[in-house]
């Protein structure tokens, strides 16, 4: 079995924390869902490794929000809900209320490709999306903030 | 070139945005203890395994029985659910439809109460109505759209106030929301919902909380 995460894990601690952050967009919901989903790795004896932790959040987030029927996680092809809770309070930079706007679908894209470096491919095969899918969807997105944050940003062309 | 410049900067953004959120010390302790816990747990000899499960079973076999004879003895079941939680679920399906911001079914220039009324007289089971509130508050109508809330055929009215963006829902009450006799507000994905009963009609006011500070 491997070793209980010590402080030399700390960082994989914070990248984990971070991608929960881009798909639940609430300091504290992502931090319960970094725990459970650290728990479950611990349970199986690891890896500690950040492919995996992701993996393992976005599996419990899924099932999370399929449970409480709160939200439906739907291919991003169809206009649909958008799967988030509130933003948190206090904060109240354009930026994070521009990510507010976006679906977690769109926000876990924008976060494992602009701040993980994901290849598309990578994305594509961690989230069953086709490749195309995910390139437009990324596009999509960052359209949507820049326009959310106005000025120069929203005339970038596509 | 400037549109690599306008990507590279909302990427920069995005990286500093998200550098800038972390776990505190108390976080990451706390984290680091559940982990000790589960993978102790693990590790525990089998005979205090075997009293954990029995207690497991124990409990689960409580709770089924909890489950079974629970509407028998009144503690739950449909009529227990309280008016908020019932406000509760209409502000959640109000707040998702209000971010979908789906094209209007009617849009007509210089819409006005009295052409939606007339114009939905068909298809509605009421007649939609100024809200007293707005009477007084000027505003404009942008659209509507026919939606549901909770099951019930509801007119979904787009408006801006000049300062924001709103989205009233009007809905027939029915049995089923004779109890909503206050007002309740809800916080709901980024959006403030106001839910009350008004003129005989369930009225949900839609806004995003951004635009209210």
């Amino acid at each position: 079995m491997s070793e209980s995460p010590d402080l030399l894990l700390d960082p994989l601690l914070q990248r984990g924390f971070r991608y929960a952050l881009s798909l639940v967009h609430d300091h504290g919901q992502a931090e319960d869902l970094l725990q459970e989903a650290c728990v479950a790795i611990s349970r199986k004896g690891g890896p500690w490794k950040l492919g995996y932790m992701i993996t393992v959040i976005r599996n419990r987030f899924i099932d999370q929000y399929r449970r409480s029927q709160k939200i439906r996680f739907q291919p991003l092809e169809e206009i649909e809900v958008p799967v988030e809770a509130p933003v948190d309070e206090g904060v109240g930079d354009d930026l994070n209320r521009a990510l507010g706007r976006l679906r977690a679908e769109e926000r876990e894209l924008v976060y494992l490709a602009v701040v993980e470096n994901y290849t598309t491919s990578e994305i594509a095969e961690l989230t069953g999306r086709p490749r195309g899918t995910v390139l437009s969807a990324i596009h999509r997105a960052k359209q949507k903030l820049r326009t959310a944050l106005g000025g120069d940003q929203a005339k970038d062309a596509s | 070139m400037k549109a690599n410049k306008d990507s590279d900067r909302l990427d920069e953004q995005l990286r500093g945005h998200y550098a800038a959120a972390s776990l505190d010390d108390d976080a990451l302790g706390k984290i680091r203890a559940a982990v000790r816990e589960e993978a102790e747990r693990a590790a525990e000899p089998e005979g205090r395994s075997r009293w954990r499960w029995a207690f497991k079973y124990l409990a689960a076999a409580a709770v089924l029985a909890v489950v079974a004879l629970g509407p028998y003895l009144g503690w739950w079941g449909p009529g227990r659910t309280t008016a908020r939680r019932l406000a509760q679920r209409v502000a959640t399906e109000i707040a998702l439809n209000h971010t979908k911001q789906l094209p209007s079914d009617l849009l007509e220039k210089d819409l006005v109460w009295a052409t939606l009324a007339a114009a939905t007289s068909k298809q509605l089971d009421f007649s939609p109505v100024q809200p007293a509130a707005f009477k007084a508050h000027p505003h404009r109508l942008l659209g509507a759209r026919y939606a549901s809330v909770d099951g019930q055929i509801a007119l979904q009215i787009r408006m801006t106030d000049e300062r924001q963006d709103l989205t009233l829902y009007q809905f027939r009450p029915g049995e089923r929301f004779a109890k909503l006799h206050k007002k309740y507000t809800f916080e709901v994905h980024g959006v403030r919902i106001l839910i009350w009963q008004e003129q005989g009609l369930v009225m949900g006011l839609a806004r995003f909380s951004a635009d209210l500070q």
